[in-house]
């Protein structure tokens, strides 16, 4: 079967990357003018595209601004063509209140995405004898195995289905 | 019944595409997520869509721009270097202006 080749000029064919970083950067930049208005939404148009046809395109947050930041272009350019006509819809500019409506969202998006990523993780004090501690200490080093890593591993390993009922095993 | 699995690309799409139809063509049109507008006017929501034609595998992207009845008011194609299309609501017809 031939393989999809999508055939829109904003689409998958675009060479730009699309980074929080840089969505964040056209933003700040904004002053208000048109080109710019057009250059975002662009930019932006094709971003989104990217993301609906491409199942790796990540963080979705990035891709869900970037496809309001289009949509947003598509009806203020509507209702501007609405009030004046072709003029009013090629001399529109987005409102830099939108822009700071859309760095706030990035801004929470990116908060929310860096505290998901830090409660994947969480620390463990453990008692444990002090020779032990310094013989794993020595094989971290020479095997280039984190000690949070040997535990991890310890514990990955663990089956409860090796216990038999009612017993607990001392680790 | 068509099994919608080989159809190409339609996994990929269930996930980001909030609905599908499939026309009496046999193309199908996926739609994306709906977005109300923040400017005040008759055009309330845009989305974008795209319909894939299973015979030759190939997409087109456009995005519509709505108004409060669900019925198009520009429709912009994101293939090619073409401008927005003004629709008539009442009709579903192109009004010859552009923009």
């Amino acid at each position: 079967m031939e393989t999809l080749q999508p055939v829109n000029k904003f689409g998958k064919n675009s060479d730009e990357e699309y980074t929080v970083e840089e969505l964040r950067r056209r933003l700040e930049q904004y002053s208000g003018t048109r080109a710019e208005s057009e250059d975002i939404s662009r930019w932006a148009g094709a971003g989104y595209l990217q993301f609906m046809e491409d199942a790796e395109s990540e963080p979705e947050f990035l891709y869900e601004i970037l496809g309001d930041i289009d949509a947003q272009w598509e009806m203020l350019t509507a209702n501007a063509f609405d009030r004046g006509g072709k003029e009013a819809a090629e001399s529109i500019s987005f409102p830099k209140k939108y822009v700071s409506e859309w760095i706030s969202e990035l801004d929470s998006f990116a908060a929310k995405s860096e505290n998901r990523k830090s409660d994947m993780q969480t620390e463990l004090i453990l008692r444990i004898d002090r020779h032990l501690v310094r013989q794993a200490e020595i094989f971290s080093e020479k095997s280039g195995i984190s000690l949070s890593k040997l535990v991890a591993d310890y514990f990955a390993s663990l089956d409860p289905n090796m216990l038999k009922a009612g017993q607990s095993q001392a680790v | 019944m068509k099994d919608n699995s080989k159809i190409p690309g339609h996994a990929g799409r269930l996930k980001r595409y909030e609905s599908f139809r499939i026309l009496d063509n046999l193309r199908i049109r996926y739609y994306g997520k709906l977005r109300l507008a923040k400017s005040p006017g008759r055009s309330v929501g845009n989305r974008v869509v795209t319909e894939l034609n299973p015979a030759t595998e190939k997409t087109r992207t456009w995005m519509e721009t709505l108004d409060i009845q669900g019925r198009p008011t520009v429709i912009h194609p994101k293939y090619g270097s073409k401008p927005h299309y003004v629709m008539d609501p009442e009709t579903g017809k192109f009004t010859g202006e552009t923009f």
